[in-house]
């Protein structure tokens, strides 16, 4: 009984595509994966989870250094790209389109933090989370040291060339630059880490 | 020659970070790579931008926590479950064999019904004998039974477009319908659709000699629905919207002719009521839906 009301519902709900579509999201580009999660396919939106999560929370982890922040602002990464998913369009890349919105986020809550009357405790505290690590190593506690002393934007571009492994054209359109901006930003970035290095 | 090679080094540093980031286009790398070979002090610049690079590396990676990992993911599932649950109704019509044909039918008969509902007060039954209304509304009927099969029959398929297509225009049949039945109802309504038409007239009059008030109101109601229509098309999130425009303006013709012409043809203007109205319908898709694109262009990247 139980597999015939099965069998039933399968076939009113034109199920079979859509388990034969679970079964092979993986192999299905992120734009359009990300146009089934529009029309409400779970295992889209879980592909794309699983693709992207983990490396959105480590992008936010090394913009912000505060677990408790980071983890604050990837729920509203994931939440916001839940709630505009109907605004995507398909010819935006994809990886692009969610960065902007994690970026955007880090943003916003980095100017909260200056306009704050306790920016500059908050801001020491987050550092010394970060540096506080114990990993026996002068030269990369100095290393850290340096990259706290970037500016944002150039830690925003150093971060997403590196860690994420952008383009500089994807960059700018996650930043709203342009690519020869964002080219200076890491070249002055990287000078000013190796003047740090050089210093120590 | 000195400060030729000064500029090229010049040249050469600004893209030594993007050569460590791997980011250079074939030529320019080649560029790069034949200067470094002859230059040693750009070299030593790229070798200790490399090493600054490779510095990160060190940096400690801080795993996610798996149950903020887990309870994001369940969050969104949760409310993409509750979204489905929205329209249960529509997910338990069944879409395979007889029932299809049987729902479509119905579902026809009852917005032919409506149809007639909101445009009963406009027809004057003293001009049009009976057996001419039953035919333009079983033509009605059997236009709009056509659409639900459509819709019901590419429920699961959602790359099929002429599922979307009929839904679209058989929201923007009846929604031109309200709109009639509200002009013609309420007062103020009427008097603006009225004033908006005589002044369309008079210029048309002006320009091109000819003009009426009445083919004119037709036009601007046309053009109206269809510009809403287009409007929320052009904002929705589905694929194709541009492609269908021109489909769906045809469909909304073919549905709003019998109206028309029941309308023309009181006033002697039959099927020339339909051309003027089939024109509003392209206009207010055209400009409905180029403005709808361009606010979600807009709208896409500032809700990132």
């Amino acid at each position: 009984m139980a597999t015939l009301k099965k069998t039933l519902a399968r076939s009113f709900l034109s199920a079979v595509s859509y388990y034969e579509t679970e079964a092979s999201c993986s192999s299905f580009s992120d734009e359009e994966l990300m146009i089934r999660y529009q029309a409400g396919e779970e295992a889209a939106f879980e592909e794309l989870y699983a693709r992207y999560g983990k490396k959105i929370y480590g992008f936010l982890m090394r913009r912000l250094t505060n677990p408790e922040t980071s983890a604050d602002l990837f729920q509203e990464t994931f939440l916001r790209f839940h709630r505009g998913r109907a605004l995507y369009r398909p010819e935006l890349p994809f990886k692009t389109w969610l960065y902007a919105i994690a970026n955007n986020l880090v943003r916003d809550s980095l100017r909260a933090k200056v306009r704050s009357k306790l920016a500059g405790a908050a801001e020491a505290n987050e550092n010394s989370v970060e540096t506080a690590i114990p990993d026996g190593s002068y030269k990369l506690q100095s290393f850290k040291e340096a990259f706290a002393g970037l500016t944002d934007d150039q830690k925003e571009a150093l971060v997403l060339s590196r860690f994420e492994g952008m383009k500089y054209d994807e960059i700018g359109r996650v930043m709203g630059r342009s690519t020869e901006a964002v080219n200076q930003l890491v070249q002055r970035a990287m000078r000013h880490l190796r003047e740090c290095a050089d210093e120590s | 020659m000195n400060r030729e090679k000064r500029m090229n080094c010049t040249e050469i540093h600004s893209l030594l970070v993007k050569q460590i980031a791997d980011d250079l286009l074939p030529e320019e790398k080649r560029s790069v790579e034949r200067h470094l070979a002859e230059c040693a002090s750009c070299a030593a610049e790229e070798r200790s931008l490399a090493m600054i690079w490779q510095e990160f590396e060190g940096l400690p990676v801080r795993e996610i926590p798996p149950e903020l990992y887990e309870k994001t993911r369940d969050r969104i599932l949760d409310d993409l479950k509750r979204e489905k649950s929205l329209s249960p109704w529509f997910a338990k019509i069944p879409s395979t064999g007889p029932w299809r044909a049987l729902v479509s039918i119905a579902a026809g008969l009852a917005t032919a019904a409506i149809s007639y509902g909101l445009i009963h007060r406009l027809v004057d039954p003293t001009v049009h004998h009976h057996y001419i209304l039953v035919l333009l509304f079983s033509l009605w009927w059997v236009l709009f039974a056509g659409g639900f099969w459509l819709i019901l029959k590419s429920k699961g398929e959602r790359s099929l477009r002429l599922d979307l297509v009929s839904a679209r225009s058989i929201s923007v049949a009846l929604l031109a319908l309200l709109i009639s039945f509200l002009t013609y109802e309420l007062e103020f309504l009427r008097w603006l659709a009225v004033s908006a038409a005589y002044e369309i007239a008079v210029v048309s009059n002006d320009v091109f000699g000819m003009g009426n008030t009445f083919v004119a109101a037709w036009w601007i109601h046309c053009c109206l629905a269809s510009f809403i229509g287009a409007f929320i098309f052009g904002l929705s999130r589905s694929r194709g919207s541009s492609e269908n425009l021109f489909i769906e303006s045809f469909v909304v013709t073919i549905l709003l002719s019998p109206a028309m012409y029941l309308q023309g043809s009181s006033h002697n203007h039959g099927f020339g009521l339909i051309a003027f109205a089939a024109l509003g319908a392209y206009v207010g898709s055209l400009v409905g839906m180029g403005l709808g694109l361009i606010i979600r262009r807009r709208l896409s990247y500032q809700a990132a």
